[in-house]
């Protein structure tokens, strides 16, 4: 998968799954989206795993401060 | 699917009605599948004034089972203001009664409390009595925080929650079931402990079985519980929510009493007016039958239950009823029926005529049929009754009824608990009379009759059936159509047998067939064969007993008998031999040729009533 169909999914992942309005780009983090905050979090990584069928090791996901990072974290996962 | 995009904007636009009853007809798994998003929407929707106040305490983390929690409820029409404890402090927040939990006006408490395995810390080499005695002290602390809570809330409905099993960290099996060092033992004691000491005015909710459900492997998740404090996996506390979600709003619906019952392939396979009796699938031999079967076993265990039963069914009433009174298998009597509509009316009608003559109201009505479109009109025209519809796969049916949970009883009566001691005298009855010591003394225990009977147009497609599949107790293995044994029934030069067998544990049905053929002086055995399981009972014994007295009616010198071995029949190749006939050469299908003189034979003795 490349970066820029990751980067399509996930946008979809974050527009299903959040209300806020936003704009998504790879420098997006939860300090622009009121309701992501510690709990939407863990459901969202779950949402994430579900959609994209992978599952990220204990500890990975604590590393990724904004969306940029998650997609590099999904495209080890995808490539 | 679920389209998400025309929910939120719905909810945007503020027809939260609409919203409300999207969601509510939703099926069960696309609702589960998209839970996250849902919960959202529902946190969204303004909460009510008529909500029900739910605080959920405990000793690990609560989200996102809380949200979960919220959403089921919303579906079953519970709208909730849910207080959440905060993590691990939940024993404070009981005690101290100037606490959250006392400020809020609570109609219930939910608790889940701490993880064992963190109060406990058992280890493989730990005594068994000083970890049972710290798992008898945390299901006693856990009842003493309940009962101050109790105290001080005497309104408020508590729930508590037992453990899952726990199948990880495991040493085998001798370390798993003696240690309570093993997580699976100690996992277990605990749930023992906590339902033997269950106080009555709290509710019990029964990870146990949930996670004995869905499976242990679905239960953990080792990352999800590291990263998030949670000690089971998402999934499985989706599948809690749903089970407290039940709990909570079953309470507030109302009962359901009656089971009003379509008849044509519902409680059996096919169409009565056109099938005939003989011809409907509802017996233990076919799979489909079996499965029919079945079904109204589970019917009549409702019916024991307490649940009231109809039928509501299109048809000639003089043909259903025969069907009742003599299909051998029909385990639900005409009589079990209290109210029996059995016309061409709209069944909606009917439904409306049952509910006055039991001066009951429709909401505690439930239907079962086979026919969408029957299913549809009681839905339009009587939209409080609940329906099952009972198409597809026949061995589905009671999965399809029995998971709607709408006969689950809320509360064990005074009644059922002098029932339950009359069962045990009952059953102390039955156990001294299992006493025996030999198997002359078991036998006889068994209290077994048979009746004999000629072929009857009712076993016609049975005893062609057993022809069909029997093989181990076979002597001869002829294979026959339902036809021909009609036409073999009708034969003059044909004497028949079909033995049926029961004993204190139940009914048998038809267990043997036998063909006789008059030929000179003889009755020769066309066929024997008898269901394996009813072998060493002294069923053969009484049969042949009864071969000779047929000899003997008409005028029989002989009685002569065929063994054709097969690669399954090897068990009744002596069995001519031990039954006293002497061999007497070979037949041309490479088969034994025996026989039995009929003057000077004794009745063998049996323990078998013969009716």
């Amino acid at each position: 998968m490349k970066r820029e169909e990751v980067f399509i999914s996930l946008k979809s992942v974050f527009e299903e799954f959040f209300f806020d309005e936003f704009i998504f780009s790879e420098e997006l983090s939860a300090d622009n989206i009121e309701e992501w905050d510690s709990l939407a979090h863990v459901s969202l990584i779950v949402e994430v795993e579900k959609s994209f069928d992978i599952r990220f090791e204990s500890g990975e996901v604590i590393g990724t401060k904004n969306v940029g990072d998650l997609i590099s974290l999904i495209s080890k996962y995808k490539s | 699917m679920v389209d998400l995009k025309n929910i939120k904007n719905l909810l945007k636009l503020g027809d939260i009605q609409r919203v409300e009853s999207l969601l509510k007809e939703l099926p069960k798994k696309d609702f589960v599948d998209k839970i996250i998003h849902l919960q959202k929407v529902i946190n969204k929707i303004p909460s009510k004034t008529d909500s029900v106040c739910i605080g959920l305490i405990g000793g690990s983390t609560l989200y996102p089972l809380s949200e979960y929690l919220k959403a089921f409820l919303f579906r079953e029409g519970v709208h909730v203001s849910l207080y959440c404890g905060e993590f691990s402090n939940y024993k404070q927040e009981i005690l101290d009664t100037t606490s959250w939990l006392y400020k809020e006006k609570l109609d219930l408490l939910i608790v889940f409390p701490d993880d064992i395995i963190n109060y406990v810390q058992p280890n493989i080499s730990s005594e068994f009595e000083v970890v049972n005695s710290s798992l008898q002290a945390f299901v006693e602390e856990t009842n003493l925080l309940l009962e101050h809570y109790h105290k001080e809330k005497p309104c408020s409905q508590v729930i508590l929650l037992n453990r899952a099993l726990i199948t990880h960290h495991d040493f085998g099996p001798n370390i798993r079931n003696s240690s309570l060092g093993s997580y699976w033992n100690l996992s277990k004691k605990y749930n023992e402990l906590v339902a033997q000491q269950k106080k009555s005015w709290y509710e019990l909710v029964d990870v146990e079985f949930l996670s004995a459900k869905v499976g242990a492997s679905n239960v953990y998740d080792s990352k999800f519980e590291l990263e998030t404090k949670n000690i089971y996996s998402n999934n499985f506390l989706i599948e809690i929510a749903d089970e407290i979600s039940f709990v909570v709003s079953s309470n507030k619906k109302p009962i359901k009493k009656v089971l009003v019952c379509d008849l044509d392939n519902t409680l059996w396979g096919g169409v009565i007016g056109d099938d005939g009796v003989e011809g409907i699938a509802l017996d233990e031999i076919s799979a489909r039958g079996t499965a029919f079967k079945n079904l109204q076993r589970y019917i009549k265990s409702l019916m024991d239950l307490g649940v009231i039963l109809a039928i509501n069914s299109k048809n000639e009433e003089s043909v259903a009823r025969e069907a009742f009174e003599t299909h051998p298998d029909m385990i639900l009597q005409w009589d079990d029926f209290v109210s029996k509509k059995v016309n061409w009316n709209p069944k909606s009608d009917n439904i409306k005529l049952i509910a006055e003559e039991l001066n009951l109201g429709l909401d505690s009505f439930v239907f079962i049929d086979d026919n969408l479109a029957e299913i549809e009109i009681v839905k339009r025209f009587v939209p409080e009754v609940e329906t099952v519809t009972m198409n597809g796969d026949p061995s589905d049916f009671i999965q399809k009824l029995a998971e709607r949970r709408f006969f689950e009883p809320k509360e064990i009566t005074d009644e059922d608990r002098d029932k339950t001691t009359r069962y045990k005298v009952e059953l102390k009855r039955k156990e001294s009379k299992i006493r025996f010591t030999n198997i002359n003394e078991y036998l006889e225990s068994l209290l077994m009759e048979v009746d004999f009977k000629k072929f009857e147009p009712v076993f016609h497609a049975r005893i062609s059936q057993l022809t069909q599949k029997s093989n181990q107790f076979n002597l001869t293995t002829i294979r026959r159509s339902v036809s021909e044994i009609e036409d073999l029934a009708n034969d003059s030069s044909i004497r028949t047998i079909s033995t049926h067998l029961k004993d204190k544990f139940g009914d048998y049905g038809l267990v043997g067939v036998n063909i006789l053929r008059l030929e000179n002086d003889s009755l020769v055995i066309d066929t024997w064969l008898m269901s394996c399981r009813v072998l060493k009972r002294g069923v053969e014994d009484e049969i042949l007993n009864k071969i000779i007295q047929i000899a003997k009616d008409n005028g029989k010198s002989r009685v002569v008998g065929v063994y054709i071995p097969t690669a399954k029949n090897v068990i009744v190749k002596d069995m001519y031999s031990h039954l006293g006939f002497t061999k007497v050469g070979d037949t041309e299908e490479q088969g034994t040729k025996y026989e039995l003189l009929v003057e000077g034979y004794q009745d063998l003795e049996t323990k078998i009533n013969v009716i």
